[in-house]
């Protein structure tokens, strides 16, 4: 038999339900019968692809996950000059920068932009 | 989609701690699902990919992670268990609020097979699982010489209990003792960090320990320090390190700690109080239990990580063919463009045509001083691989020390948290 993941999901949220009502009530068990399922078909992801999103995504291992640094390095999210700032900075951020198109950078910076800033 | 029998899906309640409570089979017949992705490892390519997954694709889709191990060991900054910097503990990662904050489901067993036909994953468990795509993430094996005891012999090159076992027999050297590692053949896991390990240990054990007559040896498969030469050569020198490369190791004794290799054509012995031996590597098993290797590595599409030997399967981090370094930063980069990729193609968007990975890595050189080393990696439309785009290295230094911590803290955070 096959359920797909859906079901799967309902199935898991009911039992927990389930479980609690088990216990509230007394009851130790619950057991709701199966029946035929058909074969699913996959739903269209609904996805919006952003170049300058996944390019940006490549600053995080250093300046954290959507820009938001978790230590004393700089976060990047809002950030305004992002081309002035990356090329006239410490060395191992200026041969990072080097690595990208012109293009490319406006595409990051446009990105982090639209991203909350945390801090000045 | 995905699809689970309902023996897994009992089993997966019994996971949860709700298979004695309640056993809820759900009675519905409409035929609409969500995509299923299986990211077997949870490391830092795997741990990078479902989260990314499930951070760009949201409720649209469904993510699985099947990881052996409740905690995962940080390889990087490890050498720095060996000097006393840090223990195995700092260096841990759980699962937990990482799986209920993205949403992502988390198994903690192996996969014994593949049914590539079929999309269906057999786990160590007795379970199966089934997928619409499936990213493996396994990391490295190891290539031993012979049949020894890595207790005794320990690589110390997966984290965790390896690491520790090789900080108890450096700290029970006496002043005078031998340290030997070997260096495996490139491509190997995170290229500086042989060099880094010789130079943290030389340093430790001459400038912590007072051990002035110890010695480190180390025997280098490759011709020349591959990465970092001048940096690695210098501390080599000050640390009085004895570096011999292009040596081949051919046969390990757990027993009398003695090593055998070829050097220049003649075969040698050498005894050692420590012997660290880093076996040479090749992809994790799953990668050939699935069929998607050509010889050691898997052959992958650089736009999305996608096999080349098989649809719908994708390979990212150190089992990976290309010539991108082997190393947790680098996994991490791959893992959010082959998550990006997987999501255009579930929604039938185009992938992405000129993707950028980079690579960054501090290394200590002793309990004060790092170096660092940098790329960027782009692709290639002719030759359709990623190639080095511009590439840096940082002499070591104590300003660069502190930088390291802040470096792991943010790619640990973006791959755990």
């Amino acid at each position: 038999m096959k359920v797909h993941n859906k079901l799967f999901l309902t199935g898991y949220s009911l039992s927990l339900c389930l479980a609690l009502v088990g216990c509230g009530g007394g009851s130790s068990s619950t057991t709701v019968e199966d029946t035929n399922t058909s074969i699913a078909t996959i739903l269209p992801l609904s996805y919006t692809a952003d170049a300058g999103r996944l390019l940006g995504s490549q600053c995080a291992q250093c300046h954290g996950t959507n820009g938001v640094s978790v230590n004393s390095w700089d976060s990047i999210a809002g950030e305004n000059d992002l081309a002035d700032e990356i090329f006239d900075d410490e060395p191992i951020m200026t041969a990072q920068a080097h690595g990208y198109t012109a293009e490319e950078i406006t595409l990051i910076g446009n990105w982090l932009k639209t991203l909350s800033k945390t801090e000045d | 989609m995905k699809k689970v029998n309902s023996n897994s899906r009992r089993d997966f309640m019994k996971f949860l701690g709700l298979g004695s409570l309640a056993t809820v089979v759900p009675t519905v017949s409409s035929a609409e699902t969500i995509p299923h992705v299986v990211v077997v490892g949870g490391g830092f390519a795997g741990a990078t990919c479902a989260k990314y997954l499930k951070m760009w694709g949201g409720s649209s889709i469904d993510v699985t992670v099947i990881e052996a191990n409740s905690t995962y060991v940080s390889p990087i900054l490890s050498n720095l268990v060996l000097n006393g910097q840090k223990t195995t503990s700092d260096l841990s990662f759980t699962y937990g609020s990482y799986s209920s904050k993205y949403g992502i489901n988390m198994v903690h067993s192996t996969v014994n097979a593949v049914d590539k036909t079929n999309q269906t994953l057999t786990l160590a468990n007795g379970n199966t699982v089934n997928y619409d795509k499936l990213v493996l993430a396994p990391g490295i094996d190891f290539m031993k010489t012979n049949d020894y005891d890595i207790s005794k012999v320990p690589h110390a090159w997966k984290a965790g209990e390896q690491t520790n076992l090789l900080k108890a027999q450096i700290d029970a050297m006496n002043d005078g003792d031998t340290f030997t590692m070997t260096i495996p053949a490139a491509p190997y896991r995170c290229p500086p960090g042989p060099y880094e390990r010789a130079c943290v240990v030389a340093d430790y054990l001459k400038n912590t320990k007072g051990h002035t007559n110890s010695k480190v040896v180390v025997l280098d498969a490759n011709a020349k320090i591959i990465v970092e030469e001048e940096t690695f050569g210098a501390k080599f020198s000050e640390y009085g390190v004895e570096y011999k490369p292009s040596t081949t190791v051919t046969n390990v004794d757990d027993t009398s700690k003695t090593v055998t290799y070829i050097e220049a054509g003649s075969s040698k012995t050498l005894a050692s109080t420590v012997l660290n031996v880093i076996p040479n590597q090749k992809a994790a098993s799953v990668i050939f239990t699935a069929g998607v290797n050509s010889g050691n590595w898997a052959p992958i599409n650089p736009l999305s990580y996608e096999s080349v030997l098989a649809s719908g399967i994708y390979v990212i981090g150190d089992s990976q063919a290309t010539g991108q370094p082997k190393a947790g930063h680098i996994g991490n980069s791959e893992a959010k463009v082959c998550a990006d990729a997987i999501l255009r193609t579930l929604s039938g968007t185009a992938l992405y045509a000129s993707p950028k990975t980079n690579s960054a890595c501090y290394s200590p050189t002793s309990a004060t001083e790092a170096s660092w080393l940098t790329g960027v990696f782009k692709y290639d439309a002719d030759t359709q691989t990623m190639v080095a785009s511009n590439t840096a290295a940082g002499a070591s230094s104590t300003a660069n020390y502190p930088k390291m911590f802040n470096w792991s803290g943010n790619l640990f955070a973006d791959t755990f948290a």
